[in-house]
């Protein structure tokens, strides 16, 4: 969306939602790993 | 589900594009980004394409003729980096971003602003990637697998390609947060998930493997960073580190990967394959049902690319038997795509010509894939000549071909002018004929115990080896015609597009003008409920 045109508001906050859900799954897979490095190292 | 909705303010559908740079630099509209995404990913194409074309020149011949053989592995290494996350994958991005707003009945793409940042990243990944190639040691050598330790005696160039490979795995990120996050939120009302074209469903199931995989890439290098300069030894033996560790996580990255560069290219065909039989694609939900089975079976076949490290027979049985299973949804949906093909009115235009190339060549590289999969012929296979054979099926006939004929089907609504037709099929015929020249003696080269990665080889190789540099040219020159072609469309210079551009095609992108509008379905569209669009 073009950053000056509207949404609803339960559309915005899905999108906030789904968007910090998908970050810390992304964040929790580099931890992860890198975590699972050290508990082996 | 929810969607956009109409801005309450009038004028917007009056808002064009700003002019000069700024549009570019600054750019959130989805297709002013998809555009972006697809220049960048031909320039990387032929920059990539390059550096293959001096591997093959000094392949031609055995012995050393003209470069030393440590560039000859820079260029490998480059070659492959290029052309994986610089290429492929950002040519995805590219029509994902154009395609699946449009597709969905969504005024754009659900966040913008990181929209541009996820691409501006790019050309900053591959400007640093590309200037180890003037550092000291030159560019890394060691292959795009990046194993510790050879990765590990890179020259000046090492903290260069972590920190290029974190900012290709950042842009990833974040660009398949956006597509889930738009399609999860913005997909027009009634339009339910089993609804959505194949082309949105591949790239649904791709994003989330991109989600899961490219931080496991960024673990790795990261690990990789410290063992050199802080004193860790996550790999190093000599510090009680595991060398072999970094392979099993490297390849939990790498083979989702391979399915990363697929799967929209499955979509694509299956866009593109019902338009031109004129019929409805055949089981659309089996469709995605494969496509998620294969994204599952991805995490789990990954030490398969490792046979010969060693390890236990119940470990190579269960990788070998998961790999295997693979072909089963593959061949639902190869099936399903000549399903969709039977009985049809099929016309032969050039997506359609790409599209079979795929549908043909594609299978050839899966069939030599589950050769591979048979570990104890892989002991004998790996690390050959029909490994680079098996996976440039895949990756060249495969997703470079779904990426063709993505351009071809699309490109009139993009610009609002057909291609010219004798020419596009003049490129598939080139394209076509050069990548069997070039990648088939391959095959040969591999079974005779040609290893892969050697810039001279034993004479009794020369006559394939020239066969395949001769196609490789032929390959390369026949793609400057593509480029002749699109600009020769972007330049307005073919027939005028209809708003359905081919015979009654399915989907909401036909809906909308040619070519389609700065802005599109800034009011969601009405579906009706027995609407269905592949």
């Amino acid at each position: 969306m073009t950053p000056d045109v509207n949404m609803d508001d339960s559309t915005r906050k899905g999108i906030r939602k789904t968007a910090i859900i998908l970050t810390l799954i992304a964040l929790a897979f580099y931890g992860g790993f890198i975590l699972m490095g050290v508990l082996r190292a | 589900m929810s969607s956009a909705v109409a801005d309450a303010h009038a004028d917007h559908d009056d808002h064009g594009p700003v002019k000069g740079w700024r549009r570019w630099l600054y750019a959130t509209n989805h297709k002013d980004i998809g555009t972006m995404y697809l220049i960048f990913s031909l320039v990387m194409f032929f920059a990539g394409g390059s550096m293959a074309l001096i591997i093959r020149t000094e392949l031609f011949s055995p012995g050393l003729q003209f470069v030393i053989p440590s560039f000859f592995n820079q260029m490998t290494t480059m070659h492959a980096l290029i052309m994986v996350f610089g290429a492929v994958m950002p040519a995805f991005v590219g029509l994902a971003n154009w395609m699946i707003p449009m597709m969905i009945g969504a005024p754009d793409m659900a966040l913008p602003r990181m929209n541009n940042w996820s691409f501006w990243i790019l050309p900053v990944a591959f400007s640093i990637l590309g200037s180890t190639l003037f550092m000291s040691g030159g560019a890394p050598a060691s292959g795009w697998t990046m194993y510790p330790p050879l990765v590990l005696q890179t020259g000046d160039a090492f903290p260069f390609l972590i920190f290029s490979v974190h900012l290709m795995g950042l842009s990833s990120i974040m660009g398949a947060i956006n597509v889930i996050v738009t399609i999860i939120n913005m997909r027009a009302p009634d339009m339910t998930l089993l609804k959505m074209p194949m082309f949105v469903w591949t790239w649904l199931i791709t994003a989330y493997l991109l989600l899961a995989v490219m931080p496991v890439l960024a673990g790795a290098v990261t690990m990789l960073l410290t063992d050199q300069f802080f004193g860790t030894s996550f790999f190093l033996a000599a510090g009680g580190g595991d060398p072999v560790m970094f392979q099993h996580i490297f390849w939990f990255f790498g083979h989702p990967e391979v399915y990363i560069m697929i799967l929209p290219a499955f979509g694509v065909v299956s866009e593109i394959i019902p338009t031109f039989s004129r019929k409805p694609l055949f089981g659309h939900d089996s469709m995605v049902y494969a496509a998620s089975s294969i994204a599952f079976l991805s995490f789990i076949v990954w030490a398969h690319h490792m046979f010969t490290v060693g390890m236990p027979l119940t470990g190579q049985m269960f990788f070998m038997f998961a790999t295997m299973l693979i072909a089963v949804p593959t061949g639902v949906k190869v099936f399903n795509w000549t399903a969709t093909m039977w009985k049809g009115a099929m016309t032969f235009e050039t997506p359609m010509l790409f599209s079979l190339g795929f549908l043909f060549l594609f299978t050839i590289g899966g069939f030599s894939g589950l050769m591979l999969a048979i570990a104890p012929a892989d002991i004998q296979y790996h690390d050959s000549y029909f490994v680079v054979a098996h996976f440039h099926y895949v990756l060249v006939p495969g997703s470079i071909f779904g990426l063709m004929a993505a351009v071809y089907y699309w490109m009139p609504k993009w610009t609002g002018h057909y291609y010219n037709e004798s020419l596009g099929k003049l490129h598939f015929w080139l394209s076509t004929i050069f990548v069997n020249v070039t990648f088939f003696p391959m095959h040969f080269l591999g079974l005779a115990g040609m290893p892969r990665r050697i810039p001279d080889y034993s004479t009794q190789f020369a006559d394939f080896n020239s066969i395949a540099s001769v196609g490789a040219i032929g390959f390369g020159l026949s793609q400057l015609l593509f480029v002749y072609v699109v600009i020769q469309c972007v330049r307005k210079k073919g027939t005028v597009a209809s708003q359905e551009v081919w015979d009654s095609p399915r989907g909401l992108e036909w809906t909308v003008p040619s070519p389609a509008p700065y802005h599109t379905f800034e009011t969601p569209p009405r579906i009706s409920s027995d609407t269905s669009f592949s």
